[in-house]
């Protein structure tokens, strides 16, 4: 049942940040119906635009003032339904908070508004010499607010670490509106906790950022990127495992498996990887450029000691955007195998990775499901891609219980529920996997501190407290269609 | 008692803190209970691993001492997965004895690195230069066991690289200077020891060009490991005697450690060179650990206390010159300085101590902070005169920092919320 917020909220907003930047229309919140888990969808009462600190500000201020939860929300992106809206809420969302506020490269810091894209980031500092590394795989389109709020990570965080690492300072709307100003490069005050590191991945729970201060690194110099073709996902494994053990740190390790080459190679994003091979392993070095054939060469050694049937190394920029596009273009050519794809994310210790995935192809033949994986080997973090059609209820529901298992079998291996998308709504009921009661409680305590009403981002990440058993959580796949 | 407890309890005493008895609890059990007793009878507890690295903002003016000591050794070594856990009282010593087994090692080199335990480590979140090229040891502590100032034992993040599954109360931990939890156990990332592991020391005249030069190598096309500005007191000796110049304390140079493979650390010694001036530049002869060490402890054992800077890099210069006017007031201080990030550790003697309100002021108007790494005798009344001459903004933030304390450890058990109120009055 649909909740109108008030005229007179209305009105208020539309004060607070213009007319048209307070959408109420039902058609037109259509698109703010779900991000980009779309098997929830809630529409809410309004979205927000506002373009400044103190607009959101006003906004949350008004809001929280009438009881009312507020949804923050980047590019919409995120695949845990992490910016999935409340029945009756208002969504804040960042699309016009997209400057580039500074860029200082003496101190190689950037300031940004958080709707900045990701990407964009880079291109304004790349004539500098300059990069910001954090690169998930949606970075021609998700922003740097959902990136802090999700500690998003990215295929060349194997070398360079997850957004938490670059982040030094965050400006901070907290749930009744008040501004709060985190950290910065240059301080650290006698006393000072690390409450940016808090914030980064609260997953929009404590706060919105409306202004982000990041480092940036050096360009790199030189690239070699390496694509080992393997007769199983195992042999791929084990030449990550032999690339990490010779002390060897690649800027990314990325392994695609047999269903998801057939399923690039079948697609209009064919990248001429074997169609008959089981799995394929991209490896890029960065760096000084004297060092790094040296490098390759080591990297390509393991991949034939693994068992590698061939590897092809890149010699200009075109042959390595080849060599990725298997990669880069998994999750797009998936879409033509069904009509829903379920993008898991979880991490494992990277020497149980073959293990695990030997696990969760049983698992699939168990439920009679299609499951294709990518992962960033080097890190571990598996994303296990489940096709099928949400109109099928019996399908629908192998879908669930598979998911439960994996999760359940990623954690029994030393792992975790997620990796870098997040908990959002949807991973709420596998929190109980990896935290005992005390650890949610501690949670819930930090969520009270400062968000003492509940009114930020309500639904997400914490399993409610009532909720014993794993899978009985309130919003399943199938409930939150239904 | 014990030799350690007794030892412990010497150092916080010689700087002030009354110490109402020492406790060395042997399990996670017995630290959650001695947390409970306390809260019950009202009393501080400071966790310690050997005392020597308290940092100053830690110290209470009494307390109970708990020596984590004997929660000691490497619970987990998975070295195919990168990582290690192990007690939060087993010394860094320990840790490298057993990683270097493996080639592997853990890329931390605060001052007496080996004096120091994981769980100070962690909880000190004490800088290092080699955070340039590795990051800052909050950015490598995956998982911890922690027992809550009352007594609730917890079990935050993981052991693996990537975890985003709920909140991070983990990483508020580490830097907190215990004031939130004690750590009893604590799980880390570990890395490769690189192919090759270079020290090249550059002279420079005076601080301006030791600072020209750090700047310089900002810009240089390497990505160096580490690199430290030091003064002459700080200078390795006798292993680079050739920068020393005749009146020696009034030296400079600035020491780059690089990392990689045999020809990329060669062409980025040649790119360096051509940079900063192949003429200054010397090849640190001595083993790579043993000069950055030596350059580094000078700071730490040779004053009275241990000052710490943080500018931006781009106001390491005027900092390096604030710091330097305390010469004024006694003997030079030794100085390392680290650009990237930038901060400036000295040391200083009992005359600069009026001088550092003052020092602090400067630092502020730089927009930089002015703490203290360890404390001189006497550390209350110079924090108390030190916070008198702040003028640092940021209530809003102080007053977050004090609901999340609050959240840890409710009673106050471990002063967090308590010295953070001190802080705000």
């Amino acid at each position: 049942m649909e909740r109108p917020l008030s005229s007179a909220l209305v009105d208020r907003l539309r004060r607070a940040v213009g007319a048209d930047h307070v959408i109420v229309d039902p058609a037109r919140l259509l698109v703010y119906e779900s991000d980009g888990l779309t098997q929830y969808r809630v529409r809410p009462a309004a979205v927000v635009l506002p373009a400044t600190t103190e607009e959101v500000s006003e906004v949350v201020r008004l809001v929280h003032g009438e009881g009312i939860p507020v949804v923050p929300r980047g590019a919409g992106t995120g695949l845990s339904g992490g910016a999935l809206p409340v029945e009756g809420g208002v969504v804040v969302g960042t699309a016009r908070m997209s400057r580039v506020l500074s860029i200082d490269p003496a101190n190689r810091l950037a300031r940004v508004q958080p709707g900045v894209v990701n990407a964009r980031l880079s291109e304004a500092t790349r004539r500098h010499g300059l990069v910001y590394a954090p690169d998930p795989s949606s970075q021609s389109t998700c922003t740097l607010g959902g990136n802090v709020a999700e500690n998003s990570g990215g295929p060349h965080c194997l070398k360079y670490g997850v957004t938490g690492r670059y982040v030094s300072g965050l400006t901070v709307v907290l749930a009744g509106g008040e501004v709060v100003r985190l950290g910065g490069a240059g301080r650290a005050p006698d006393g000072a906790l690390d409450l940016v590191g808090l914030f980064v991945g609260s997953e929009g729970c404590f706060g919105i950022a409306t202004e982000i201060e990041v480092r940036l690194l050096p360009l790199a110099e030189s690239v070699r990127t390496l694509l080992g073709i393997f007769e199983s996902v195992e042999d791929a494994g084990r030449a990550v495992t032999r690339i990490i053990a010779s002390g060897l740190l690649p800027a990314a390790l990325e392994i695609v498996d047999r269903a998801t080459i057939r399923a690039v190679e079948e697609s209009v994003f064919a990248a001429g990887y074997p169609r008959d091979a089981g799995a394929a392993l991209v490896v890029e070095f960065d760096g000084t450029e004297e060092g790094l054939d040296a490098d390759a060469e080591r990297a390509e050694a393991c991949c034939r000691e693994a068992g590698a049937r061939e590897v092809r190394r890149a010699v200009d920029e075109a042959e390595r955007a080849a060599l990725w596009k298997g990669r880069k273009k998994a999750f797009g050519a998936m879409g033509r195998l069904a009509p829903d794809l379920l993008v898991q994310d979880a991490t494992v210790p990277r020497t149980r990775l073959p293990e695990v995935l030997a696990g969760v192809a049983a698992i699939a033949d168990r439920y009679g499901l299609e499951i294709a994986n990518v992962f960033h080997a080097g890190d571990g973090n598996l994303h296990p891609n489940i096709v099928f059609d949400r109109r099928d209820p019996d399908e629908l529901a192998r879908v669930e219980a598979a998911s439960k298992e994996i999760m359940a079998l990623c954690v029994e291996a030393g792992g975790t529920i997620t990796g870098e998308h997040g908990v959002g709504v949807d991973k709420r009921r596998y929190m109980r996997l990896v935290h005992g009661d005390d650890e949610l409680e501690l949670m819930r305590a930090a969520r009270r501190a400062l968000d003492p009403e509940g009114l930020l981002n309500p639904g997400k990440v914490l399993p409610d407290p009532e909720e014993a058993a794993l899978v009985e959580g309130p919003a399943t796949m199938a409930e939150a269609g239904a | 008692m014990s030799g350690a407890g007794d030892a412990a309890a010497g150092r916080l005493e010689a700087l002030g803190v009354r110490v109402d008895g020492v406790e060395r609890p042997g399990t996670v059990e017995e630290v959650s209970a001695e947390l409970q007793r306390a809260a019950r009878e009202g009393r501080r507890v400071l966790p310690v691993g050997t005392g020597a690295h308290v940092p100053p903002r830690s110290l209470p003016e009494r307390a109970v001492l708990l020596v984590v000591d004997r929660l000691s050794g490497i619970e987990r070594y998975e070295a195919a997965d990168l990582t290690l856990t192990a007690g939060a009282g087993t010394t860094l010593t320990e840790l490298g004895a057993a990683l270097t087994e493996h080639g592997q090692w853990l890329p931390f080199d605060p001052p007496d690195v080996e004096g120091r335990t994981l769980g100070g480590l962690a909880a000190g979140g004490a800088g290092s230069p080699l955070e340039a090229g590795y990051g800052a040891v909050r950015n490598h502590v995956l998982g911890a066991t922690a027992v809550l100032g009352d007594g609730r034992v917890v079990r935050l993040g993981g052991r693996v690289v990537k975890n985003v599954a709920g909140f991070d109360l983990l990483r508020p931990l580490v830097g907190s200077g215990g004031t939130l939890a004690v750590l009893t156990s604590i799980c880390v990332r570990v890395f490769p020891v690189p192919a090759t592991d270079r020290v090249l020391l550059f002279g420079a005249a005076d601080v301006d060009e030791a600072a020209r030069l750090a700047m310089a190598l900002a810009r240089a096309p390497v990505q160096p490991a580490s690199a430290t500005v030091l003064t002459g007191p700080a200078l390795p000796e006798p292993a680079l005697p050739e920068v020393r110049r005749e009146d020696g304390d009034g030296a400079f140079g600035l020491l780059v450690r690089l990392h990689g493979s045999e020809g990329a650390v060669e062409a980025e010694q040649a790119r360096l060179e051509g940079v900063l001036g192949a003429g200054s530049s010397r090849v640190a002869p001595a083993s790579v650990p043993e000069t950055t060490a030596r350059a580094r402890d000078r700071v730490w054992t040779g004053g009275h206390g241990v000052g710490l800077v943080h500018v931006l890099p781009d106001r390491l210069a005027p900092a390096l010159d604030a710091v330097l006017e305390l010469e004024g007031r006694g003997p030079r201080p030794a100085l390392v300085a680290d650009p990237f990030p930038a901060r400036v550790r000295f040391s200083f003697g009992p005359g600069h101590v009026e001088a550092l309100p003052g020092l602090r002021r400067s630092i502020e108007r730089l927009g930089g902070t002015l703490g203290f790494e360890r404390a001189p005798a006497g550390a209350p009344e110079l924090l108390a005169a030190l916070r008198a001459a702040s003028s640092e903004p940021g209530a809003a933030e102080r007053a977050l920092a004090r609901r999340i304390h609050a959240v840890y450890d409710p009673g106050g058990v471990l002063g967090g919320a308590t010295a953070e109120q001190e802080a705000v009055a």
